[in-house]
C-alpha cells in the first residue's frame, strides 16, 4: 500500500494537478484570510467553513485522475498482475489524495500562526473546524475515488464527482423545498389538517437533513464536538471506498 | 470437444454470476450496516458523545438551568418555537449564542422540551396555533415558549445587553450575554401558577409591551390585551390595568369605564412620554386621573442641574426617588428618565383622594412647551416625573401609578438595560406593591460570555495588511502556478 501511496502522491507533483490544486486553495484561503484581517477580527473557523464550499471544485481536480487515468492508459492491468491487493490500491490512492489535502491545508495553519502573531485568538472551535474539514475531505475524496473508478475519462469522472458533491451541498435546500411542497400539497387538497401537514413536512425535512454532513458538523465550529457526525463521515467514506474496490474487482469476473 | 467448451463457458458464467451476486449483496449489506449503525449511534449515544469544548463552556447549561428543566413534568412538555427558519450560518450574528444553546436545552430535557423552528411567512398557521386568541401579536424572528395555555415571547435581541452609546449610532454592540439567564427564567416563570391578571389597553398607538408581560409573568401575573373597541369593558378578573407607552388619548367611552373601574378600587399603571406625541394633551385620560388628583402636563422636562444630566440635550437625566418609595429598591436613590412629561397634582382636588410624588427632578429643572411648532421655555423648578395616588379613607381604595417617562416600562429600555436594571426593578416593586404579591423569582443564572476575535490593532497597519495580501493572495499561489507550468512544459512530450 505504501508503494501505491508514494507513487500516487508523487504523481501529483509530476504533473500540474497538485500544484494547481494547492495554488487554488492557497489563493481562496488567502482571500478569505485577508478579508477577515481587514475587518479587524479573525475567525479561523469562518475561513475554514468557507473553504468547505470549494470542495466542489478542489475534490474533482484532485481525484479525477486517480483510477480513470490508469484505465485510459491501460496501466490498470498492473493492479491485477502485481502482488498487491485491490484494497491496497484503493487505500493507497485515497491516502495520497488526503495527503494532498493536508499539504494544501498548511496554508490555513500558517494563517492560524499569523492570527496568533497579530494578537488574535485561535479557540477550540477553530480546531473543531479543522477536524471536521478533514473528515469531510475524507468523505468527498472517497466519493471522488468512486467517480474516478467509474470511467476512463478524467473529464467525466470530474463531472460525476462535481454533481455528487453538489447534491450533497444542496441537501438542506432540497429538504426545505420538499418540506414546503409536501405541506402545501397536503393543505391545498385538505388531506390532513395544517398541524399534521406541518408535522409531516418537518419529519420529511428532518429525515433528509439527517443525511447532510454539513448540517451535522456545524456545531464543531462553536466548540461543541460530537463523535456521531465524524462516525457518519467516516462510515460513508468507507462505503464509497468499498464501492470503488468492488468496481475494480468487477474486472476479475466480469465478462465484458 | 464442443461439449467441454460449452461446459467451461457455462461454469465461467455461473462463477461470474455468483461473484456478481456476492458483490451486489455485500454492497447492500454494508449500506444497511452503515445506516443502522449511524441511526443507532445517533439515537443511543448522540448526547453521551457530545462534548462542549467551547471557550468558557458557552454552550453548556448551568446546574441551575438543569434543575429548572428537571422540574418540568413529563406529562406536560414545554414547547420552544423559533418563529423563523433555523439559521444554518449564524456567524457574526446573535444566533451564534442562541441556537446551539437551545439545542443543548433540547438535548438535556429530552421529551420535556421540544424545540422547533417554523417560519410564519411559510406557515402562517403556526401563529394561530400558538396564540389562538391573538393576544400576543406574535411576530417573526422571535422565540415563543409555550407551556399549557401560557405563552411568553422572547426576542433574541433581549437576550443581550447592548452598549447604549453604540445603539445611539445605530450599531449593535453586545456587552453581556444573557441567553441562558433569559430562557431559564422564562421557563421557570411559565411553571409558576398565575394568581393575578393584568390587562394592557391597546389601540392607542402604544409601544410594544412584550418585555413588560414577561416581567409580570415573573410575579405570577398573567397578561392579556384589552383593545379600545366599541364595547370596551374592563373584565371582572382585571387586577391591574396598564396603559404603557400610549401615544394617543383614550376615547370618551373608555374614560367613563375607567372612572367606574377606579371607583371600585381598581389598580392602574400609566406610562407616557413626550418623545413621540408632543402634541397630545391626554384630556380624557387626565379626566380619569383627576379623580385621584393627578394630571399629565403637555410639556417636556429639561434638567438643568449638571449632576443630574445624562445627555447634553438635558432631556435624559437622573430623577430622585421620593423618600416614601425608596424602600422599593435597594442601593439606589436615583433612576433614569428621558423625554419626560411633568406629572402634577390637579388644581382642583378631589376630597377623598390623596397623591404623592414618586420620582422628582432636581430643583433646577425646566419645562418646555410646544408653541408654533417650536419648544419654548416655560417655568423652572422641581417637577414630578412619577406620582402615586389612592383614596385617603374607606375600604375601597384604588391605586394609581402615573409616570411621565417610558423608561420604567418600555421594551426599548428593557432591551438596552435588562430586567435587573434599577428602573425595571423599581417598576416590578410598583407592580408587587399594587398587586400585593411576593417578590418575583428571577433565578440567578450565570451570565454567558461573548467571544472576541479582535486582533491587536497596534500590530495591524495598512502596510502590514497590504504586505500579507501580496504574500498570501499573489506570491504563494503564483509560485505554485509557475511550478505547474514548469512541470507541464517538461513532461508534455512524455
Amino acid at each position: 500500500m505504501f508503494a501505491i501511496f508514494k507513487r500516487e502522491l508523487l504523481s501529483y507533483f509530476r504533473n500540474p494537478t497538485g500544484y494547481i490544486a494547492i495554488a487554488l486553495f492557497s489563493f481562496i484561503s488567502g482571500v478569505y484570510f485577508i478579508n477577515l484581517l481587514t475587518r479587524g477580527a479573525i475567525n479561523i473557523s469562518s475561513e475554514i467553513t468557507q473553504m468547505r464550499s470549494f470542495f466542489i471544485i478542489i475534490v474533482p481536480i484532485v481525484t479525477m485522475g486517480l483510477f480513470s487515468e490508469d484505465r485510459r492508459r491501460g496501466t490498470e492491468v498492473l493492479y491485477y498482475t502485481n502482488p498487491i491487493t485491490l484494497f491496497d490500491v484503493v487505500m493507497g490512492k485515497f491516502l495520497a489524495a488526503m495527503s494532498l489535502f493536508f499539504i494544501m491545508f498548511i496554508n490555513v495553519f500558517i494563517h492560524m500562526i499569523m492570527t496568533k502573531i497579530l494578537g488574535g485568538v485561535v479557540v477550540t472551535g477553530d480546531w473543531g473546524t479543522v477536524i471536521v474539514f478533514f473528515f469531510l475531505a475524507a468523505l468527498f475524496v472517497a466519493l471522488g475515488c468512486f467517480a474516478s473508478a467509474l470511467t476512463d475519462s478524467q473529464l467525466i469522472s470530474a463531472i460525476v464527482c462535481f454533481v455528487f458533491i453538489l447534491v450533497i451541498q444542496l441537501v438542506s435546500t432540497f429538504a426545505s423545498f420538499l418540506e414546503t411542497g409536501v405541506v402545501t400539497l397536503l393543505e391545498t387538497f385538505n388531506i390532513v389538517n395544517s398541524e399534521t401537514a406541518n408535522a409531516i413536512g418537518s419529519t420529511i425535512s428532518d429525515a433528509i437533513n439527517w443525511l447532510d454532513p454539513f448540517t451535522k458538523t456545524n456545531n464543531f465550529r462553536y466548540g461543541v464536538f460530537s463523535v456521531i457526525p465524524l462516525f457518519f463521515c467516516i462510515s460513508i467514506a468507507v462505503f464509497f471506498l468499498y464501492l470503488t474496490f468492488r468496481i475494480l474487482e468487477k474486472k476479475r469476473w466480469s465478462q465484458k | 470437444m464442443k461439449n467441454i467448451r460449452s461446459e467451461k463457458t457455462k461454469n465461467r458464467n455461473e462463477r461470474a454470476y455468483n461473484l456478481k451476486l456476492v458483490s451486489i449483496g455485500s454492497v447492500i449489506i454494508l449500506l444497511v450496516i452503515i445506516l443502522a449503525a449511524n441511526i443507532l449511534f445517533d439515537k443511543l449515544l448522540g448526547k453521551a458523545l457530545t462534548f462542549d469544548f467551547s471557550s468558557l463552556g458557552k454552550y453548556s447549561i448551568s446546574q441551575t438551568t438543569k434543575e429548572v428543566i428537571d422540574k418540568i413534568p413529563e406529562s406536560e412538555p414545554m414547547r420552544i418555537v423559533g418563529l423563523f427558519e433555523r439559521p444554518t450560518n449564524f456567524e457574526y450574528s446573535i444566533y451564534e449564542y442562541i441556537v446551539p444553546l437551545i439545542d443543548v436545552y433540547d438535548n438535556y430535557a429530552g421529551s420535556k422540551i421540544s424545540v422547533e423552528y417554523v417560519d410564519p411567512e411559510t406557515y402562517p398557521s403556526i401563529i394561530k396555533q400558538l396564540d389562538p386568541a391573538d393576544v400576543y401579536d406574535l411576530k417573526s424572528d422571535t422565540y415563543v415558549i409555550s407551556y399549557g395555555d401560557k405563552l411568553v415571547v422572547v426576542d433574541p435581541y433581549d437576550c443581550f445587553y447592548w452598549n447604549e452609546d453604540a445603539l445611539n449610532l445605530n450599531q449593535l454592540l453586545p456587552t453581556a450575554n444573557m441567553v441562558e439567564y433569559t430562557f431559564t427564567n422564562t421557563i421557570n416563570q411559565l411553571m409558576v401558577e398565575y394568581t393575578k391578571k393584568a390587562y394592557f389597553v391597546t389601540g392607542l398607538q402604544e409601544d410594544a409591551s412584550i418585555n413588560l408581560m414577561s416581567i409580570l409573568s415573573s410575579i405570577q401575573c398573567d397578561s392579556a390585551e384589552l383593545p379600545v373597541s366599541e364595547g370596551f369593558k374592563i373584565p371582572d378578573d382585571c387586577d391591574l390595568l396598564i396603559l404603557n407607552g400610549i401615544n394617543a388619548d383614550i376615547p370618551e367611552r373608555v374614560q367613563e369605564e375607567m372612572k367606574t373601574y377606579l371607583s371600585k378600587g381598581g389598580k392602574l399603571f400609566v406610562a407616557v412620554n413626550f418623545y413621540s406625541n408632543a402634541s397630545e394633551k391626554y384630556e380624557h385620560l387626565n379626566s380619569v386621573l383627576a379623580t385621584v388628583n393627578i394630571s399629565i402636563d403637555d410639556c417636556i422636562i429639561q434638567e438643568a442641574d449638571p449632576s443630574y444630566v445624562l445627555v447634553s440635550t438635558n432631556y435624559e437625566a437622573y430623577v430622585d426617588i421620593a423618600d416614601e418609595f425608596k424602600s422599593f429598591i435597594d442601593n439606589a436613590s436615583k433612576l433614569q428618565a428621558s423625554y419626560a412629561r411633568p406629572i402634577r397634582q390637579t388644581d382642583v382636588l378631589a376630597s377623598n383622594a390623596v397623591s404623592y410624588p414618586v420620582l422628582t427632578t432636581s430643583d433646577n429643572a425646566k419645562t418646555q412647551i410646544v408653541k408654533d411648532n417650536a419648544l419654548e421655555l416655560a417655568n423652572e423648578g422641581k417637577y414630578n416625573v412619577g406620582m402615586y395616588a389612592t383614596y385617603s379613607s374607606g375600604d375601597i381604595r384604588p391605586e394609581v401609578y402615573v409616570f411621565g417617562t417610558t423608561d420604567l416600562s418600555s421594551d426599548a429600555y428593557i432591551s438596552s438595560y435588562g430586567y435587573s436594571s434599577n428602573n425595571i426593578s423599581f417598576t416590578i416593586s410598583c407592580f408587587r406593591n399594587m398587586l400585593n404579591v411576593a417578590p418575583g423569582e428571577y433565578i440567578n443564572v450565570p451570565v454567558g460570555q461573548l467571544d472576541s476575535r479582535k486582533i491587536d490593532s497596534t500590530r495591524v497597519t495598512a502596510t502590514s495588511i497590504t504586505l500579507l495580501a501580496i504574500v498570501f493572495v499573489a506570491i504563494v499561489p503564483l509560485l505554485f502556478i509557475i511550478c505547474a507550468t514548469i512541470v507541464y512544459n517538461r513532461r508534455r512530450h512524455l
